[in-house]
This record gives C-alpha cells, sequence and structure tokens, in this order.
C-alpha cells in the first residue's frame, strides 16, 4: 500500500515537473526527470557499494574486545 | 556591568554552584542556567567587545559580532532543549560537565583572541569526555579515553600554532587566519598548526574517526549535547579564520562522500547518525571554502539548522535507547506501536535533515548550493548531488524505518517519559517552522540576503523527485532483498589503525627488542661460563696449580732455580 502511494507520488512530481519547470543553472537539469533518475541510480549505488565495503570491514562486536 | 559578563561566564559559574542544590532541583537548575544565559545574550548590544592587557598580552575575552551572535544563540538553544531532554539525570557530575561544556563552547565563538579561544577549547574538551565516562561501562571508559588524547591533542597543536602565528605576525587577535588568496600553500607553518587543530574537531576525513567512535559511546543525553557543540564550534572557528580557503572544497566534497557508505552498513543507529554528522559538516566546509557571502551565509544557516535536526535525531535514538536498552538495528523494528510521538518527532527531523521543502535542511541547504552553482563548481555540484541522495539514504530513510518499522523486533515498552518528549516536540516545532518561515533565520546570518527558497517552484518540485525517487530505489532494494541484512557487527573505520595496527606493531617491536636483549644476556652468560671455566682449569680445586706435588720434585725445582741464577751471576 505504502510502495503503491510512494509510485504514484514518484509518477505526479514527473508530471509537474513538465508543468512548472526549474530554473537550470546547468545545461542537464533542464532534462525531463534528471533528478528523479539521479535520485534512485545514486540511492541503489550508494547500497550496492556500500554493501561491497561491508564485505571487507564487517567485524564481529568483541573484535576489540580482548 | 552586566554587558561585559562574558557570555557563557554565568553558565560556567552556575554549573559550579549546581551541587549545591538540592539533588531533586539540579537538572532543573541546569535547565535554567542557559535561559538565564540567553536573555543576558539578548540584552547585550549588538557589538561590543572587551579588551583586557594580561602579562604584556591584549586580549579581546569578548568580541560581539553577526558571525558570533548566531552561533551563540543556537549555542543557547540547543543547551536549553537538551538541558530539558536531560531532566531525569540524577547524576550531577553530568549535569554539572554538561553545563561547562556548554557555557565553554560559547565562550569560545565570542572569544576575540585566540588565547582566549584555546583556553574554552580546552575546556570543552576535558568537559565533554564526562558525558562519556558517565556511561560507566569499560567500552565507554576506553573510548573516552582515546576521545580526550585526540581532542587534547588538537589543542596542543592550536597552542603550538598559536606560538609561531604570534611570533610571525606580532598580534593575538582572532580574524581571518588565511590570505586573501584562498591558499594554504602560502600560509605559515603556525597558520597551517591551527588549520590543523580546527581539522580534527571538524572531523576532517582520516582524522574523523573520534566522533564515530565516542559519540555512540555517550550516556542518552549526553549525544544529544555532544551532537550540538563540539564539530560546530570548529565550523565557526574555519569561517571566522579560513573563508574561501580553497582545499576546504575538496576536503568537504570527500567529508559528505564517504560517511554515506558506512553509514548504509552500520547496525549502532546512534553511530550511523554519527556517519551522517560527519556528512552534513561536509556542506557546511564546502561553503566555507567557496568563501562568497551567499554560501558563508548558506555554511553558517547549515550549522543553526543541523544543531535543532540534528539533536532532535539524537533525542529519538536516545530515547529509543532509554526505553528498550539496546540501539542496534538488528534487535529493532515496529516500535511506532510502542512509541508513535517518538515515531513522528523522529520522521520531522528525518525530513529536515533530507531537506525535504517545507523543512528547515531545505532553506540552508539551497543557499550552499545556490554558492555552488553561483560559483560555477560543477564536480562539486555533482559530489554534493549525490551526497544529498546519501543523507536521504541514512538519515532519512534508515534511522526512522530500522527503529520504528520494518521488521517487527516484538519489543513493547513506554512511551519516551513527558520531559523528552516536550524536548523533542519543540525541536521539531523549530524545525518545521524554519522551513515555513526562513525569514527570520536569514535576518541573523553574518550578510545580509534576499534568498527566496521557494521562489521557484521547480527547484522544490526537483527536490521532492531526489528524495522520493530515492525512497523509491530504498523501497525496490528491500523488496527485492537486496538491501544488506542488519547484522551484529562492527565496521572498521580509520581507528583500526590505532586500535589494531599501532598495538600490533608496538607489540612486535617489543618482542624484537625482547628478543635482541635475549640474545645479549645469553652472549654474556656464554663467555662467562667460558672464563669461569677457564679460571677454574688453572686455579679451581682440581686445577693445575692445585695440584699435590711430591716434595722432591719442589727440591728440585728450586735447586735449578738457584743453580740458574748462580751461573747468571757469574756470567
Amino acid at each position: 500500500m505504502i510502495f503503491k502511494a510512494l509510485v504514484s507520488a514518484c509518477v505526479a512530481l514527473v508530471i509537474l515537473e513538465i508543468i512548472f519547470h526549474r530554473h537550470a543553472s546547468f545545461p542537464w537539469e533542464s532534462w525531463p526527470g534528471f533528478y528523479a533518475l539521479w535520485g534512485f541510480v545514486s540511492l541503489f549505488a550508494i547500497v550496492v557499494v556500500g554493501k561491497r565495503l561491508g564485505r571487507g570491514l564487517k567485524r564481529d562486536e568483541d573484535y576489540y574486545d580482548e | 556591568m552586566m554587558n561585559s559578563l562574558p557570555p557563557g561566564i554565568i553558565i560556567l559559574v552556575g554549573a559550579l554552584a549546581l551541587p549545591l542544590l538540592p539533588r531533586a532541583l539540579r537538572a532543573v537548575g541546569a535547565l535554567a542556567l542557559p535561559i538565564i544565559s540567553l536573555a543576558h545574550l539578548i540584552l547585550l548590544s549588538d557589538a561590543v567587545s572587551l579588551e583586557v592587557e594580561f602579562a604584556g598580552l591584549s586580549l579581546i575575552p569578548v568580541r560581539v559580532d553577526r558571525l558570533s551572535l548566531i552561533f551563540g544563540y543556537i549555542f543557547h538553544i540547543a543547551a536549553i532543549l537538551a538541558a530539558l531532554y536531560a531532566l531525569h539525570v540524577r547524576n550531577t557530575v553530568e549535569h554539572v560537565t554538561a553545563m561547562f561544556y556548554v557555557g565553554s563552547a560559547i565562550g569560545a565563538v565570542f572569544a576575540g583572541d585566540l588565547v582566549t579561544l584555546f583556553l574554552y577549547w580546552e575546556i570543552t574538551a576535558l568537559s565533554s569526555v564526562f558525558l562519556i565516562f558517565a556511561s560507566r561501562t569499560e567500552r565507554s571508559y576506553r573510548a573516552g579515553i582515546r576521545y580526550l588524547i585526540i581532542q587534547v591533542g588538537s589543542g596542543v597543536l592550536l597552542l603550538s600554532g598559536i606560538l609561531m602565528h604570534y611570533q610571525d605576525v606580532g598580534s593575538l587577535a582572532f580574524g581571518q587566519l588565511i590570505g586573501a588568496a584562498g591558499s594554504l600553500g602560502d600560509a605559515s607553518l603556525g597558520v597551517w598548526l591551527i588549520f590543523l587543530a580546527f581539522g580534527i574537531k571538524c572531523a576532517f576525513p582520516f582524522l574523523h574517526n573520534w566522533l564515530q567512535d565516542a559519540y555512540p559511546q555517550a550516556t542518552v543525553t549526553g549525544a544529544v549535547f555532544l551532537s550540538a557543540f563540539t564539530t560546530k564550534l570548529a565550523i565557526y572557528a574555519l569561517a571566522r579564520g579560513f573563508p574561501g580557503t580553497d582545499a576546504l572544497i575538496g576536503i568537504g566534497v570527500v567529508m559528505t562522500l564517504f560517511p554515506i557508505f558506512f553509514a548504509v552498513i552500520e547496525n549502532d543507529l546512534r553511530k550511523v547518525l554519527c556517519y551522517s554528522l560527519n556528512n552534513q559538516l561536509g556542506f557546511m566546509v564546502v561553503g566555507i571554502g567557496i568563501g562568497s557571502q551567499m554560501a558563508l551565509n548558506g555554511a553558517v544557516a547549515h550549522a543553526f539548522v543541523h544543531i535543532l535536526y540534528k539533536g532532535l535525531l539524537f533525542m529519538s535514538m536516545g530515547a529509543v535507547l532509554y526505553r528498550t536498552g539496546t540501539i542496534r538495528a538488528s534487535d529493532l523494528g515496529g516500535l511506532y506501536r510502542s512509541m508513535p510521538w517518538t515515531t513522528a518527532f523522529c520522521i520531522v527531523g528525518a525530513m529536515s535533515i533530507s531537506a525535504f521543502p517545507l523543512f528547515s535542511g531545505f532553506v540552508a541547504k539551497s543557499l550552499t548550493m545556490s554558492a555552488v552553482v553561483e560559483g560555477y563548481y560543477v564536480w562539486t555540484f555533482v559530489g554534493l548531488l549525490i551526497a544529498s541522495a546519501g543523507v536521504m539514504e541514512h538519515s532519512g530513510i534508515k534511522i526512522p524505518y530500522f527503529a520504528f518499522f520494518g521488521q517487527d523486533s516484538g519489543i513493547r515498552c513506554k512511551e519516551a517519559p513527558l520531559h523528552m518528549c516536550l524536548a523533542m516536540g519543540a525541536t521539531a516545532v523549530l524545525c518545521i517552522t524554519i522551513g515555513w518561515l526562513p525569514g527570520p533565520l536569514y535576518a541573523l546570518l553574518p550578510y545580509p540576503t534576499a534568498y527566496e527558497p521557494y521562489a521557484d517552484l521547480g527547484h522544490s518540485i526537483t527536490q521532492l523527485q531526489l528524495l522520493l525517487f530515492a525512497a523509491l530505489a530504498f523501497a525496490v532494494l528491500v523488496r527485492t532483498g537486496l538491501y544488506p541484512p542488519e547484522k551484529a557487527s562492527i565496521t572498521l573505520d580509520t581507528d583500526w589503525l590505532y586500535r589494531r595496527l599501532a598495538p600490533r606493531w608496538a607489540k612486535g617491536i617489543l618482542s624484537s627488542l625482547e628478543r635482541i636483549r635475549q640474545s645479549g644476556v645469553n652472549a654474556i652468560h656464554q663467555t662467562g661460563r667460558h672464563l669461569m671455566r677457564w679460571v677454574l682449569h688453572h686455579y679451581g680445586a682440581e686445577g693445575t696449580l692445585a695440584r699435590a706435588w711430591p716434595t722432591g720434585s719442589m727440591v728440585l725445582w728450586v735447586a735449578i732455580l738457584l743453580g740458574t741464577s748462580l751461573i747468571l751471576y757469574y756470567l
């Protein structure tokens, strides 16, 4: 249910952006859906990279207690 | 008379008087101190400064200008909210040291010269460590000692830098230390040392790990105090001494980026907040590095709102720890049923830090981002945009999701105590009010600004797109099972270098020294044994010279000797 609400909010925002243009300072900002894609891809990449990082850096909780 | 009283001194002196109050009233006394001190600060005229001569040095213990005033105000507000939150604490040492910490941090932002700054700088370090010790566990004790070593180390660097700088320029005034070109390459060694001292407190990359190491070990209330003052004092000091320093832009971008990966995998939710704190400091450092009026306004506004929403997030996680006894994401979940108010306050903090439009983070971060755009720093802009998605991940979603929603842990507890809810509620109201009406905050900023965060509706819409699509990615990751599950574990960071590698090396060096000593001792023993054997061979009980010789051979030898001497005599 929450997931569906989230998806519809996202769709609504993309439509709204077409109506209310952002004042673009950099050229890519005026591409439709740039910020939407950026947010999605960034978070995805952050989690995937973080997961990799965790494989190397995770230790037991008592690692330092000796 | 009232006007010449340095800000912060009321709290410092009052803290000493707290133990004189009846035990039950000490917490109330601690709440009253910052309120009285704030009233005094408001009564101070706008731009006063106090100069004194001491031991031939001209010192400025009080300098009130717009930059120090806004930090003074927010430090007072933070102290009042944290003291309200700590109303249940019965540990007198905690109240006294917390107020010492607050008073010295306030004193520091009004210090007009470097010696006064150094004194307050050290008092903040010495007093705040008690908020970590107060947890009274072996881990908190050890983390506190490490924290103290690093903080006092920063003070020592600061003092050395101040002395060298004084020899170079003959003045102790604390103004802009970096040259107009903003290049650290031209700066003197003294200025470099001061920069490094500020950098440690500001948790620059590789100097950062004291923060994530120590703060999660503090008490429930101690962490709320700690989150507000030390690092923001460093931000103030950088804004005062190093505005427009080019190197800060790069340092700041790295600071916004690397903590977000650690925050993804960290299990201790208060430690996640520390990584998030580190990432937020990066935004402010970038603003200071750019150094334009708009960028400095952005950095200061960010520090102001950050103190509020980060405090709010630490309060809500503190309330969870207070009620459930744990703050591990792997043990928590589903607490919204038991703690609906805390959940709501936490979500306000999460939306503020993620910079949702109409929340406080948005009106501050937009200033910095606009300054980045204005200066056309393309890569910085890209870096900060990734970092914005990162903030949404760890503070916007992870913190509330794993504590209050997600998998039900089965924990059923009481809602946070009333005074905690009041403190969180007041902070949440401030976060929302600033988001709706940024005017009063903008009016307090060091430089005049006509910035209108909501003038461009498209800006708000694209910001919402960034945040909600990031949330969508999170939802997809969780639904597909790609999101890493929370497990009871710790994550190695640069503290490994001094908690593991350095001790291991020290152990290695000690054991090789021991081996060298051992072989030296062996060689001496060996030589001694040989010598002893030789001596015994000749002089021992069985030796050549101890043999019993027949008397006849003695007489013969005497005759030979006498005969020889006779012959020699006649020759």
